[in-house]
């Protein structure tokens, strides 16, 4: 396995305040890697910096490539594909045209992918021509990850996928995304409150307290770790 | 819905055809969506006909039908600019008249200084301001972020004054004659007992046809899905890898281009001097908002309604009369905004917290 | 990082407030009692630069009633133009019709302008962003055509004035300077718009600083947020654009009491896009940016406009390079409006050396020198004081009360 991402002694924040104290972490290629934390920790932030929509310090090392001082654009082109909290649906464009927007950065055929997409998550077939502001939730979940999904990317973050949805509908979600990195081979880095569902498809995790990783390890690791589980996975 | 325009069709006709469709679809949806006001909105519209009719006869009615069409097409191809460039930059471009003022004034420089025909001085004048709004973007407003309205007001107002004043100093403030780019001038047929000329009829077909073909743009083409990505969420268009800055330059010069266009259209109805667009701007800007600002069919729509508005106002109305027609106009709009105020056509937006 | 720190509340703090304020009033008792005044240029008529200055305060205080509008409660207003001509009406046609002091019509332009206001504020309830500015620029434009329909009233396209020799202001012969000549009546004048307009700025500092203000900024930031915190929206928006016009109806007032003459162009759409362009130099959402922003509305189009004329003050090496432009442009019949094509390239390199106005320059220059750093033990207080958004929605969200009552 090679290292898809590398994170070394990240710095981050928003002008004179800094969230993200110097970070360590790396995601191999094909993982599923978990940062937990509560809220406030610099979660969105360590995504926000990989894909450098602030002002960061450190390194980030793509697939070898440094991507500090890189427009967010660049750094999508590179293979990073972004769903961000709250999902940032193209609410006035219809379900087909989100999916369009997410293979923008392509220049080759893209109908079979959407075809894909729509037999993984039937929902959104149904929907291909409704605006995409008038699905639900859940839905509109599928669709940002789909679209996320179209660009081919090499890395996919994730950010609080389950937040305002349902525990059945997050759990579906999860499932679908382990079987996305098991089938289409995607690196995934996912954010997350919800330490459980998030730990089942896991590799590795990071506990991230106060801009710092507190606890890193396997997901199982973490799972029997004492401090852990009191913190975050309530029992 | 698009899904019902056969795509295998090919070469003009296929084009045309496909167009036609989905600018008849725009209409359908936009039917199904907001019958009842339409269906309101047609019950009055009966009722002042027969009061119009019964009054002064069918021939003035007519005539006067004929003529806030005319005024209505032309704020409609304005309207369209505007919406175009608040998609671009979601503040209000103080500097859009202006743009299309000075536009105007390039074809002027193009059919009069250089004797070239109208037509084609029209097209060169279109690409001339759609290339030098791309560069206004890229020098002017590329340098702030999309969302310090503040500083993009600024400039827009800087380019408002910079603009007006230069026409002034450049082509002074006497009133330049523009002719019609279209076939048998000043010639008119009668048309269920109005007269009707064929230079409008030409400037009618011509607004139609820009609507369609930047709606197929704005539908059918990369550019365009961006450009419709980045105005409904810019933070995300962003993640997508969508070029932020050349997809707004892109908004800009097609708003520029329909601009040019428009005041040319208008130009030949009027005198053209450095504050020719004025009025036009005021009802364009009616229209654009009164059609819901993100639907081009819709601002179409408004276009007429505020033409027929304000000469029915105007001619029907004795304490109205000339100078208040606009006055009327103007507070229809703002009544038919307090009762819907996402505009007519406008999809309501549901604001997730 | 900032030469001198200074702990907020402590008595050197105090002195630095203090002097601050000592120093804005001297520079407002010089500038029209000096014997002359240093930025004029030695051919300007004192009393004519004078009656400029008295045009500054009346147009600052439109743009700091616009600015409840557009920099406190976040919303496009473009109808402005519309409410300073129906105060400036309201109180011409009081004056010279009717025979009223001038003093009088003030609190009736207010409140007819609140009233007006408040019933354009109406539509804005439901409105917002782009839909608001149409409603308002139809008022601006319809407010001319108004003015010419009915004549009787407004005198028309022939404007109105009061009778010659009538509706002056004449200094009281206690006033240091009522035997000046031409100058009595513009100086008069001056102290008696200073007062109004200090009395308006304070009120609307205050307004700004109380519950209803830090709600208006609260509604500004996130609307829908600010409703469901149980901020009274309806209301907030309507009082605020009723206080906002009847500012404009005061300063049109005003405009009156320096120079008695109204008429339709005016108060035109072009007044209503200029005291934008002054709100937005000055600075969005400032109180004090309506200082500068009004200086700049009145000063740099004529001082532009003059120095196209002569070029006076430029060194004569580069006169000579500029002079075939300038001769050229004399030549043409539209020359002159150059003053306007350098007015927009100086507004242009305005916003790429201040994009956030002139008091946000102003304070940033400031931080570089003074760094004022709040006392611990005020600090909710502070917190209200600056303005951060954050701290104003959760104050307006949660009716706490205030620690220091």
């Amino acid at each position: 396995m090679s290292r898809m991402l590398d994170v070394r002694g990240l710095h981050a924040g928003y002008g004179q305040s800094e969230v993200i104290h110097g970070v360590d972490f790396a995601v191999e290629e094909g993982e599923v890697v978990v940062i937990l934390g509560a809220n406030g920790a610099g979660k969105t932030t360590t995504l926000r910096a990989i894909c450098q929509m602030i002002s960061t310090t450190g390194t980030i090392e793509l697939a070898g490539q440094s991507v500090v001082g890189k427009s967010t654009t660049e750094v999508v082109r590179l293979g990073v594909a972004h769903v961000p909290q709250g999902r940032g649906t193209l609410a006035d464009l219809s379900v087909e045209d989100n999916l369009r927007v997410g293979a923008y950065v392509r220049k080759d055929d893209i109908n079979s992918d959407i075809q894909k997409f729509y037999e993984v998550f039937p929902r959104l077939g149904e929907r291909r021509h409704q605006l995409a502001g008038s699905l639900s939730g859940g839905e509109q979940q599928m669709l940002a990850v789909s679209r996320a999904l179209m660009g081919r990317p090499k890395l996919l973050l994730l950010d609080e996928p389950s937040l305002g949805l349902a525990p059945l509908i997050v759990q579906d979600l999860f499932r679908r995304f382990g079987d996305i990195n098991r089938d289409e081979g995607v690196t995934m880095l996912v954010v997350e409150q919800n330490a459980n569902l998030a730990l089942d498809i896991a590799d590795r995790a990071y506990v991230l307290e106060a801009g710092e990783i507190a606890v890193s390890g396997t997901a199982d690791e973490l799972r029997d770790d004492d401090a852990v589980r009191k913190a975050y996975l309530g029992y | 819905m698009s899904s019902t325009v056969t795509d295998t069709s090919t070469g003009a006709t296929g084009a045309v055809s496909r167009a036609l469709g989905e600018f008849y679809g725009s209409l359908r949806s936009l039917s199904a969506k907001n019958r009842r006001n339409l269906g309101i909105m047609a019950a009055v519209v009966v009722l002042f006909s027969i009061w119009a009719i019964a009054t002064e006869g069918w021939n003035l009615f007519m005539q006067r039908v004929v003529d806030g069409v005319d005024n209505g097409f032309i704020y409609a191809a304005m309207a369209l600019a505007l919406v175009l460039i608040y998609k671009a930059t979601t503040v209000v471009n103080f500097a859009q008249g202006e743009m299309a003022m000075f536009g105007t004034y390039i074809t002027f420089v193009f059919s009069s200084d250089w004797g070239l025909p109208m037509w084609l001085s029209i097209l060169m004048a279109m690409l001339v301001s759609a290339l030098a709004a791309a560069g206004i973007e890229r020098t002017l407003i590329r340098q702030f972020d999309p969302s310090n309205h503040l500083a993009i007001t600024i400039v827009t107002l800087s380019l408002f004054l910079i603009l007006g004043a230069l026409a002034g100093v450049i082509w002074a403030y006497d009133g330049k004659g523009l002719p019609s780019p279209f076939p048998k001038r000043n010639e008119t047929f009668g048309f269920l007992g109005a007269d009707v000329e064929y230079s409008s009829v030409f400037t009618w077909i011509t607004v139609i046809v820009t609507v369609v073909l930047v709606t197929l743009l704005l539908n059918r083409t990369k550019i365009g899905l961006a450009f419709r990505a980045v105005s409904t969420n810019l933070e995300s268009s962003r993640l997508a890898g969508v070029h932020i800055g050349r997809t707004l330059q892109f908004g800009w010069a097609l708003a520029a281009a329909v601009g040019t266009l428009a005041g040319s259209l208008y130009a030949p109805t009027t005198l053209l001097t450095p504050t020719f667009m004025g009025n036009l701007l005021v009802f364009s800007f009616a229209a654009a908002t009164l059609g819901g600002l993100d639907s081009l069919g819709g601002s179409v729509l408004a276009g007429l309604l505020i033409g027929l508005i304000q000469t029915m106002a105007g001619g029907y109305v004795d304490r109205i009369g000339g100078e208040l027609a606009t006055a009327t106009a103007l507070a229809v709009i703002v009544i038919v905004l307090a009762v819907k105020p996402s505009g007519l056509f406008g999809s309501a937006k549901v604001e997730r917290v | 990082m900032a030469m001198v720190t200074l702990q907020e509340g402590s008595p050197k703090h105090r002195a630095y407030v203090i002097g601050a304020w000592v120093l804005a009033a001297a520079v407002l008792l010089y500038v029209p009692f000096a014997s002359d005044i240093g930025f004029a240029p030695a051919s300007i008529d004192k009393a004519f630069r004078v009656t400029q200055l008295n045009d500054v305060i009346a147009y600052a205080v439109a743009i700091l009633g616009l600015n409840l509008v557009i920099g406190y409660s976040g919303q496009l207003s473009l109808g402005h133009s519309a409410f300073v001509g129906l105060g400036a009406y309201t109180t011409i046609i009081l004056v010279s019709d009717h025979g009223w002091s001038y003093f009088a019509t003030l609190p009736i332009s207010a409140a007819l302008c609140f009233s007006v206001g408040v019933i354009v504020g109406v539509p804005a309830l439901r409105i917002r962003g782009l839909y608001l500015a149409i409603v308002t620029l139809s008022v601006a434009y319809v407010f001319p055509t108004l003015v010419l329909k009915y004549e009787s009233l407004t005198g028309g396209p022939n404007g109105k004035k009061p009778a010659r020799g009538e509706g002056k202001l004449e200094p009281p012969s206690w006033a240091p300077f009522s035997d000046a000549g031409r100058l009595a009546q513009p100086l008069w004048t001056y102290c008696l718009l200073l007062g109004v307009a200090a009395v308006l700025f304070v009120l609307a500092r205050n307004f700004l600083k109380s519950r209803p203000g830090r709600a208006l900024v609260a509604l500004r930031d996130n609307p829908t947020s600010a409703a469901i915190n149980g901020v009274n929206l309806p209301l907030y928006k309507t009082m605020t654009f009723g206080v906002s016009a009847a500012y404009g109806g005061i300063a049109g007032s005003m405009l009156m009491m320096n120079r008695p003459f109204a008429s339709d162009v005016q108060f035109a759409l072009d007044l209503a896009i200029f005291l934008v362009v002054g709100l937005v130099v000055g600075g969005a959402g400032t109180i004090s940016g309506a200082i500068p922003g009004s200086l700049v509305f009145v000063f740099v189009p004529y001082f532009m406009s003059e120095w196209t004329n002569d070029q006076e003050g430029m060194p004569p090496g580069l006169k000579q390079i500029t002079s075939p432009l300038f001769d050229w442009l004399e030549t043409r019949q539209g020359g002159r409006s150059i003053a306007g094509v350098f007015f927009g390239i100086g507004l242009l390199i305005f916003v790429f050396l201040l994009p956030g106005g002139f008091i946000d320059g102003m304070r940033k220059l400031r931080a570089r020198v003074v760094r004022v750093v709040p006392n611990p033990s005020w600090r909710r207080d502070a917190a209200a004081k600056t303005a951060a958004p954050a701290a104003i929605e959760t104050d307006a969200a949660a009716p706490v009360p205030n620690p220091t009552h």
